[in-house]
């Protein structure tokens, strides 16, 4: 420190000023004579030492530590007295009340008007807040790992330009890694993705880098234990001023998840497949019935209308449990689209009664494809068109071929679909906003899109809302299928 | 008229198919599991044989391929017909083997047109 003159002129500060900065000083400043006893004090000493004025002279710092802070005190005034400065000393302050307070404190030699040394300056600040605010984020962190391990999380940030990546402790659980085996990165990740899920991954990260947000995805999983597992994992860019900075991701093991929805899955399937034989039994026999004794059609005919009924519930069902599973396959081959179609409308039954449809195909026409899958394509979009069409106003079904497939339309005259919609309408569990709860399962169109995507095809909606929508779909011809000669 | 021959563990779909090809003036002869249906292959050899692959005990891919291996299916046409919903389910001994398949609950005239399509294909 300069000497203290009274001439502003010679660059020095003036004793007032000198008074009045340290009095104002959010940290404590305290002078004590060569005994240790405090003579000058500011206002924040007596904050930090918790004593009123009166209380202050001639107390000593010593009196107010414990344990290894007054070791390190003592020790700390001994360099003091040889003339030496101690720095940053970390000490816990007991104040007058018993309250203990972190301070960060330096001591420096004072000196008396001869200049030998006469006691210290002391200067300590308060660290409690800093304490506390450190404490409080160790026991944030402390809480994301609980959360991340009992939620079975995990979360991570990709640096684009560093091309590095941090994994939180959760990421390493759900990889069963030990994080000194692993330094983490995309291509880290993506050696734990199983092989035939690795290209999506890849091409999510990608897409996230580029700046766009990839659709969460289910993928596998070979833990670094070699075991098999499902992570549910979701990606967003994340930016800052100069643009895309990287990625921000957290992934979720989801493998308890996949074995209970594939026991369901099974579950289902095979209830369905156990109730198909005794209802064609059932259908079979009441058709024969209605051959021979038209008489008994009072009786008959509800039996039939109700096991169809059922045999279209039981259809919902695989259709909702394999759109779940991601597990709808199909086996196309080249048949007539006239009888699939006939075999839709008769399987929808009571559905179309009273209904007006208007049914324009093309005579004769071959499509490529699976029967099964078709029926359920039909049946969805036509089941749609008569759910949220008038009832006086026809559905109209069209077939036709051109440019190497087969279009097919089925036109409602209903409210119609915002353009915002058209590809949403298409996700499973979709309904359109504002619409009273529409019965059903909401997997029907995105059954539909799944089905004509398997089959090469492409489905879409066009529509004015107040005039009606028209759903199309192709099937694209294929080559020859040599399985079905 | 058509010499079919039914395989089906269920006893009603039996006497269901049988009615009703009956009534189309074809005959019927019906079997319960592979080897009583290998039996009645080997007395005569129908045109057309609707096979359920799910069988109690011996499969139906199982018959199949030993028709095929024994040449017994040459002059066979062969419908599955399952409660399965997805063919490929049946394994790729199953559908590739057939000639035609008839998803459960089929109508009488799918079933009809199953048979009768199949015939008409042997003859032409």
């Amino acid at each position: 420190m300069r000497t203290v003159s009274g001439d502003p002129r010679e660059g020095l500060v003036p004793v007032a000023d000198l008074t009045a900065v340290i009095e104002s000083s959010s940290d404590a400043i305290l002078r004590q004579d060569a005994t240790g006893a405090v003579v000058v004090w500011n206002r924040a000493a007596q904050r930090l030492l918790g004593r009123p004025a009166e209380a202050m002279r001639g107390t000593t710092l010593s009196a107010a530590l414990a344990g290894p802070a007054a070791a390190i005190w003592a020790e700390a005034l001994e360099h003091v007295r040889a003339g030496a400065r101690r720095e940053g000393l970390r000490l816990d302050i007991r104040q007058r009340g018993g309250l203990v307070v972190p301070a960060s404190v330096t001591v420096s030699p004072a000196h008396a008007p001869d200049g030998r040394t006469d006691g210290a300056w002391v200067v300590a600040r308060d660290l409690s807040e800093q304490v506390l605010a450190q404490r409080t984020l160790a026991e944030s962190e402390q809480r994301v790992h609980q959360s991340e391990l009992l939620a079975g999380t995990g979360s991570f940030v990709v640096d684009r330009d560093a091309g590095a990546m941090q994994w939180s402790a959760g990421m390493y659980a759900i990889a069963r890694l030990d994080p000194l085996d692993v330094e983490p990165s995309v291509d880290a990740y993506l050696d734990l993705v199983h092989p035939d899920d690795r290209a999506g991954v890849a091409a999510a990260f990608a897409t996230a880098l580029a700046g766009d947000a990839p659709p969460d995805r289910d993928h596998r999983l070979v833990r670094a234990d070699g075991s098999p597992g499902w992570v549910f994992l979701a990606l967003a860019p994340s930016r800052g001023p100069a643009g895309v900075r990287g990625v921000t991701g957290v992934c979720q093991d989801v493998t308890e998840r996949k074995a209970v929805e594939a026991a369901k899955e099974d579950f289902l399937s095979t209830v369905s497949h156990e109730l198909r034989t005794p209802l064609t039994a059932v259908l079979g026999f009441a058709s024969l019935l209605h051959a021979d004794a038209p008489d008994l059609d009072e009786f008959v005919d509800p039996i039939v209308r109700n096991a169809r009924h059922m045999h279209e519930m039981v259809e919902r069902l695989l259709d909702y449990s394999r759109l779940e599973a991601g597990r709808v396959t199909v086996e196309p081959r080249e048949i007539e689209f006239g009888p699939v179609l006939d075999a839709s409308l008769e399987r929808m039954g009571a559905a179309l009664e009273g209904r007006k449809l208007d049914v324009a195909v093309e005579p004769g026409l071959l499509v490529r494809a699976d029967p099964d899958a078709l029926e359920r394509i039909l049946v969805n979009l036509v089941g749609n068109a008569l759910k949220y069409g008038p009832p006086e106003a026809a559905v109209a079904v069209q077939a036709r071929r051109g440019g190497g497939a087969a279009t097919v339309s089925v036109a409602d005259r209903g409210p119609g679909i915002a353009a915002e919609h058209h590809t949403a309408v298409f996700e499973r569990y979709f309904r359109v906003p504002g619409r009273a709860v529409a019965t059903g399962t909401g997997v029907g169109l995105a059954i539909v899109r799944q089905y004509v995507e398997l089959h090469g095809g492409h489905a879409w909606v066009e529509s004015i809302p107040g005039d009606g929508a028209t759903f199309f779909f192709t099937l694209p011809d294929g080559p020859a299928d040599g399985e079905h000669p | 008229m058509t010499d079919v021959l039914v395989v089906d563990d269920s006893d009603d779909i039996r006497v269901l198919t049988r009615r009703m090809l009956e009534r189309r003036g074809h005959s019927v002869r019906a079997a319960a599991d592979a080897e009583e249906a290998l039996d009645m292959l080997l007395a005569a050899p129908p045109q057309v044989m609707l096979l359920d692959l799910q069988l109690p005990g011996r499969s139906g891919s199982d018959l199949l391929d030993e028709l095929r291996e024994r040449g017994l299916l040459d002059d066979v046409r062969v419908v599955l017909f399952s409660a399965q919903v997805n063919p490929k389910a049946l394994g790729r001994g199953g559908l590739a083997a057939a000639d035609g398949y008839l998803s459960k609950p089929f109508t009488q005239e799918q079933l009809i047109a199953s048979v009768e399509d199949g015939s008409r294909e042997k003859r032409s």
